[in-house]
């Protein structure tokens, strides 16, 4: 199941990275990001209590790989973080959420637009952290010449 | 502003010409989507290649301001902006070639105006692979492997719809609102038949037009303390994420009210 799952966020990730017009030879890196992201999420998300941790780990895993990716390739590290990031977006819990209010069911949905809220912002501080961590590593220069 | 008509002697170009091409690039970078401080980086790069020092940019999603040196400065107004994450890391390449071996700037013009236009892939391409990331993601959905094939046809004309909306005068909000209502006919048209995960299929057709990298621009202009393109990327987002909801809702509403079967 889970080894199914990261096929289809490594599969998903190129897809959307073919739609943003990331070149084929650095898609099989994005690929293999989406899926070393979305296996680290699935294995956290069966912790009892995990909530959004998950969707946390998930986005820093795909923030930092991503990081390491583009000093190796020396490519913007958008092209790695976008097509990997679209399978944590909440767009399913955003679906509830719209339901739940045509059918009147407003504290439910609620619930759910609240939900989606926080799992973005989960989402930001992932990815946030990530970057935020790992440039002063990284590329030391840049944080030690600028005036 | 004039245009001076007199050159400098010698090999080096007039410097307004150069600050001019310096700010094509720019202005290319941000129309694709390109972080604020990507901008300013490659466009002070450039500019310190092309001797047009000093040179100060800002830049905002919605404008660049540079100011060159003797007090000309140059401001553009970024009206229309794209994700093509090809033509991003085609610029950011060229300027640090520029920078390792100066080009004479004709020569850089030229391979700038092919950098604009880059695209990876076929524009007829990207509806087949708008159907298939829409077909795989439903599958991380909660949807089963029936729901592939709606998913991907969702995808497919979702991609379509907005492509054909793009090459007219229609607002971005509204095409990406009438993308995301078309999304929502394969869903509803197989909503009655209970193998089928209607949510997983128009979910997957809707994320296409997710603002991905517009999130992620948000988050890493934050990073860098760019608070005012950071704060105008994530309104941008929501209100693509709200014209999205709108849009997906609206069929929706109806179906519902007359009584349609939806689990």
């Amino acid at each position: 199941m889970m080894f199914q799952q990261a096929v289809f966020a490594a599969l998903s990730t190129i897809a959307f990275g073919l739609l943003y017009q990331v070149r084929t030879s650095l898609l099989w890196i994005a690929g293999a990001i989406g899926a070393m992201a979305w296996m680290v999420s699935f294995t956290i998300n069966r912790l009892p209590g995990a909530g959004l941790l998950s969707n946390f780990a998930g986005a820093f895993v795909i923030g930092a790989l991503a990081e390491f990716a583009a000093l190796w390739k020396k490519q913007p590290v958008t092209i790695f973080v976008v097509p990997a990031i679209i399978s944590y977006v909440p767009g399913y819990v955003v679906y509830e959420s719209m339901v739940a209010f045509l059918k009147s069911h407003f504290n439910q949905g609620l619930f759910f637009g609240i939900k989606a809220v926080f799992a973005a912002a989960a989402l930001a501080l992932g990815l946030a952290l990530a970057t935020a961590l790992l440039r002063p590593l990284l590329r030391p220069h840049h944080f030690i010449s600028r005036p | 502003m004039t245009k001076s008509t007199t050159r400098l002697p010698g090999p080096q170009p007039a410097p307004l010409d150069a600050l001019q091409a310096v700010v094509d690039a720019g202005v290319a970078m941000l129309m694709s989507g390109a972080e604020v401080s990507r901008v300013e980086d490659t466009m002070v790069r450039l500019a310190k290649a092309y001797r047009v020092e000093p040179v100060d940019v800002v830049a905002i999603p919605t404008a660049l301001f540079v100011a060159g040196p003797d007090g000309r400065s140059l401001v553009k107004r970024i009206s229309h902006r794209s994700v093509n994450l090809a033509v991003v890391a085609e610029i950011n390449q060229l300027s640090r070639n520029v920078a390792k071996n100066p080009i004479p700037l004709d020569e850089f013009r030229k391979q700038l105006e092919a950098a604009k236009q880059h695209a990876v892939y076929a524009p007829w391409l990207t509806i087949v692979f708008a159907a298939g990331a829409a077909g795989l993601i439903s599958q991380l959905m909660g949807g089963h492997l029936v729901d592939v094939v709606p998913a991907a046809v969702s995808g497919g004309l979702t991609q379509l719809v907005r492509r054909a909306l793009s090459f007219t005068r229609v607002p971005g909000n509204l095409s990406d609102m009438l993308s995301a209502i078309v999304a929502t006919i394969p869903a509803l048209s197989l909503a009655r038949f209970s193998v089928f995960q209607p949510g997983s299929i128009m979910v997957g057709g809707i994320m296409v037009l997710t603002p991905g990298l517009l999130f992620t621009s948000a988050v890493r202009d934050g990073i860098t303390g760019d608070l005012v393109s950071a704060s105008s990327r994530l309104l941008e987002a929501l209100l693509v994420g709200g014209a999205v909801a709108a849009g997906a809702s609206l069929p929706l509403y109806f179906y519902l009210h007359m009584g349609g079967r939806w689990p």
